[in-house]
C-alpha cells in the first residue's frame, strides 16, 4: 500500500507536557496568610509560557495539580506559581522547603492573547480571590508590551490581596476591593472593574481571573459595553493534555486544559460556564455563585 | 474542521459487529474523552464509528492521585487514572445526551462482583447503548487485572451480566493486555461459553515509568497501563491468536492504532473492527476520519469493496516449534 505518511502531530503544544521536569524548589515566600509564591529553575517552561498557561505541579508522594503560572523570568529561565492551602495536596506543598524536589509539566494550555495594537486603549485586568497569579502574569507581560494596564483586584479581607504590590508596581491604576471592606471599597472585584468602567469605559480588552461566580458577573456588566472579555476558568484536571476528558465543558468537546483555560467569554454562553463543574468522580454539581473558594 | 479531517461516509467502510452495525470500524476506546457526553459526541463529530464510555461502576470512584498520565518516546504513554467515574445512576444522563444524538454507544462497565457487573449493565442497557464493554481488565486497579487473568472468574462475571441484562444488549469483554497468549485464550473461549458477542483486545499493558530525580514511579498509582504504538505488535498478535482459536467470535483490536495502515493490520490478523485512545493524543480527535480515509485509499489501492473482506486475510504461516 502506499506507505505511511508521516503522521502529522496534534497542533496542541505538548512537548514538554507529557512528561514532568522534577526540579528543586528554588525558593518559597509567604504572599498572604494562605497562599505561598514557589519559585524553581524550569527554563524551557520559562521560555514558552505564555499569561494563562498553567503547568502540572507533581508533589512527589500526594498527587499532581494544575496550578497557573503567576510570573517567569525568562532570561533566568525561572518559573513562579503561587499556591493557596486549600485541600490535602496543596497542604503538602506548603509543607514542602526550598530545595526538595517538585515536578512541573507544561506550559499546558491556551492563553490570554493581548490586543496587537497599544493604541487602541488601556487594558483592564480583573482578579478576584485566587485568581490573582494569572493576571498578575498578564499584567507584567502587557505592561512589558507598552500597554496601559488597570487593574480591578478584589479579596474576601485586606490580607488575603494576592500580589497587590506588584500590581501597584506594574499597574497605570490599581482599584482594590474586599468584601468586608478593609481595603478599597467594599465589594468585589467586580466592583472595583465598574469603579474603572464609570471612569473611562474606552478599554481594548479586559482579562480576568477568579471564582466562577464573580466571572459570569462580570461578563454580565460587561455586556453593557463593547470590550471583548477573556476569562480563565478553573475545572478539576486530571491529565492536562485533552485526553481523559474530565473537564470538558459542553456538547462539542471543548477541553478547559487543552483549548483553555482562558476562554473567549463569547464562547462560553453555549457551555457549562457558571452553571455546572465536575468533582473529581467527573459528578456534574452545580456552581454556586457566593463560592469564593478556590480549589486545587 | 479542514477537508481532511471532514468525516466523509464511505459504505465500503461499514461493519458488523455480531448485530451492531457501525458506518466504519473505528471506535473511540473507552477512558478517553468518555467523561463528558461532549466528548463522546465530538469524537463521532470527528468521524468514529462508535464510542466507548468511560468504565462507570456502581458506586462513584475518585480515581488514583496524579500523576495520572506519563508521556513516553514514540507517542506512547502509560496511564493510572484508576477509572474515576460518577457511578452508574450519575453517568446515565451523559450516555442518554449521546445516544439521543443517534451515535452509536458502547457503555464500559466495572463491577465488585457479579452481581455488581449486571447492575451497571442493565442501567447501560436502558439508557441504551448498542453493547456493554465489561472491563475485567484494568491494568492499574489490581483486583480488575486478577479477575480478567482468571477464566473461571470471567465466565462468572459474563454469565451473570447475560442472564441480567436478558439478551437486551450485546456483551463485549475486554481482555487484559497480557503476553500470555494461551492464557488469553482460556480467557476469551469462557466468556464466549458464558455468553460474550464479541472480544476486546487488548486493554493497557500492567507497567511502570520512573522518575531517577525523585527516584519515584512517574505514576501516582505506580503500576500504569502502557498504551500507543509500544503494545501494538503485542495486541496485534494477540488478536491473530485469538483469531486462529477457531472460535468464531468478532474480535475488535485495539493498541497502538496512529494510521490506517496500523488499523489495515489488525482487520487482517483477523479484527472486525478497531478502537483508538491514545491516537487521539498524536493526531488530534480528527485520527478517527483520517484512519478511515486511510483505509480508504487502501480498498481503492486494491480494488476491495468492503472492508470486511479483509478480516483474518493475512497469509497463513506455520508457527516454529
Amino acid at each position: 500500500m502506499t506507505p505511511n505518511k508521516t503522521v502529522k502531530k496534534n497542533p496542541a503544544k505538548l512537548a514538554h507536557g507529557l512528561r514532568p521536569f522534577v526540579k528543586p524548589i528554588q525558593q518559597i515566600r509567604q504572599v498572604t496568610p494562605r497562599t505561598k509564591a514557589f519559585t524553581l529553575k524550569a527554563t524551557n517552561i520559562a521560555r514558552t509560557a505564555v499569561p494563562g498557561q498553567f503547568v502540572m505541579v507533581w508533589i512527589p508522594g500526594f498527587d499532581e495539580i494544575p496550578m497557573s503560572i503567576s510570573a517567569v523570568q525568562n532570561s533566568l529561565g525561572i518559573v513562579e506559581f503561587a499556591a493557596a492551602k486549600v485541600g490535602e495536596a496543596t497542604a503538602a506543598l506548603h509543607r514542602m522547603k526550598e530545595g526538595d524536589l517538585i515536578g512541573l509539566r507544561g506550559p499546558l494550555g491556551q492563553g490570554f492573547k493581548f490586543p496587537r495594537s497599544i493604541d487602541k486603549g488601556p487594558l483592564l485586568c480583573v482578579a478576584g480571590g485566587c485568581g490573582s497569579p494569572p493576571i498578575a502574569f498578564a499584567t507584567e507581560w502587557a505592561v512589558r508590551k507598552g500597554h496601559e494596564v488597570h487593574v480591578a483586584l478584589g479579596a474576601t479581607t485586606r490580607s488575603d490581596l494576592l500580589f497587590q504590590e506588584r500590581f501597584e508596581e506594574q499597574a497605570q491604576k490599581v482599584i482594590i476591593a474586599t468584601d468586608d471592606g478593609s481595603d478599597g471599597i467594599q465589594g468585589t472585584s467586580v466592583n472595583a472593574a465598574a469603579f474603572h468602567l464609570d471612569i473611562d469605559p474606552r478599554y481594548s480588552a479586559c482579562l480576568a481571573c477568579g471564582p466562577e461566580g464573580m466571572l459570569t458577573s462580570l461578563a454580565e456588566l460587561l455586556s453593557n459595553y463593547p470590550i471583548p472579555l477573556q476569562v480563565s476558568l478553573e475545572r478539576y484536571m486530571k491529565c492536562g493534555i485533552g485526553l481523559c476528558g474530565h473537564c470538558i465543558i459542553d456538547n462539542h468537546g471543548t477541553r478547559v486544559c487543552l483549548e483553555g483555560p482562558v476562554f473567549d467569554a463569547k464562547i462560553l454562553r453555549q457551555t457549562d460556564f457558571g452553571q455546572w463543574k465536575r468533582d473529581s468522580t467527573g459528578k456534574r454539581l452545580p456552581i454556586d455563585a457566593s463560592d469564593e473558594s478556590c480549589e486545587g | 474542521m479542514t477537508s481532511e479531517t471532514e468525516a466523509k461516509p464511505d459504505s465500503r467502510l461499514k461493519v458488523k459487529i455480531g448485530t451492531v452495525e457501525l458506518e466504519n470500524p473505528t471506535i473511540l476506546a473507552s477512558g478517553v474523552l468518555g467523561v463528558a457526553a461532549g466528548g463522546l459526541i465530538s469524537a463521532s463529530n470527528f468521524g468514529a464509528g462508535a464510542v466507548v464510555t468511560k468504565t462507570v461502576g456502581w458506586k462513584p470512584r475518585s480515581g488514583h492521585p496524579g500523576p495520572r498520565v506519563v508521556g513516553l518516546h514514540g507517542d506512547s504513554m502509560m496511564n493510572a487514572m484508576g477509572i474515576p467515574n460518577p457511578g452508574i445512576r450519575d453517568y446515565i444522563p451523559e450516555i442518554k445526551a449521546v445516544v439521543k444524538q443517534e451515535i452509536p454507544v458502547i457503555g464500559s462497565a466495572l463491577g465488585t462482583s457479579p452481581k455488581e457487573f449486571a447492575r451497571v449493565a442493565t442501567h447501560l442497557a436502558k439508557a441504551g447503548v448498542s453493547a456493554v464493554e465489561l472491563n475485567i481488565s484494568c491494568p492499574h486497579v489490581g483486583s480488575l487485572y486478577l479477575l480478567g487473568m482468571d477464566p473461571d472468574a470471567v465466565a462468572e462475571v459474563v454469565s451473570e451480566v447475560v442472564e441480567q441484562t436478558e439478551k437486551q444488549v450485546p456483551i463485549w469483554v475486554k481482555l487484559p493486555g497480557s503476553t500470555d497468549y494461551p492464557r488469553l485464550i482460556q480467557v476469551a473461549k469462557a466468556a464466549q461459553t458464558a455468553g460474550a458477542a464479541a472480544l476486546v483486545a487488548l486493554n493497557t499493558l500492567p507497567a511502570l515509568a520512573i522518575d531517577v530525580d525523585a527516584r519515584r514511579p512517574l505514576l501516582g498509582a505506580g503500576i500504569g497501563g502502557l498504551s500507543g504504538p509500544a503494545i501494538k505488535p503485542i495486541a496485534l498478535r494477540a488478536v491473530w491468536e485469538l483469531h486462529n482459536a477457531g472460535m468464531n467470535i468478532p474480535i475488535i483490536g485495539v493498541g497502538g492504532i496512529l494510521t490506517g495502515q496500523d488499523a489495515i493490520e489488525y482487520l487482517l490478523a483477523g479484527a472486525t473492527a478497531v478502537e483508538i485512545g491514545t491516537g487521539v493524543l498524536t493526531r488530534g480527535r480528527a485520527i478517527f476520519s483520517k484512519v478511515c480515509n486511510e483505509i480508504g485509499v487502501y480498498l481503492t489501492e486494491y480494488n476491495i469493496k468492503h472492508v470486511s473482506e479483509l478480516t483474518g486475510q493475512m497469509a497463513k504461516f506455520e508457527v516454529n516449534s
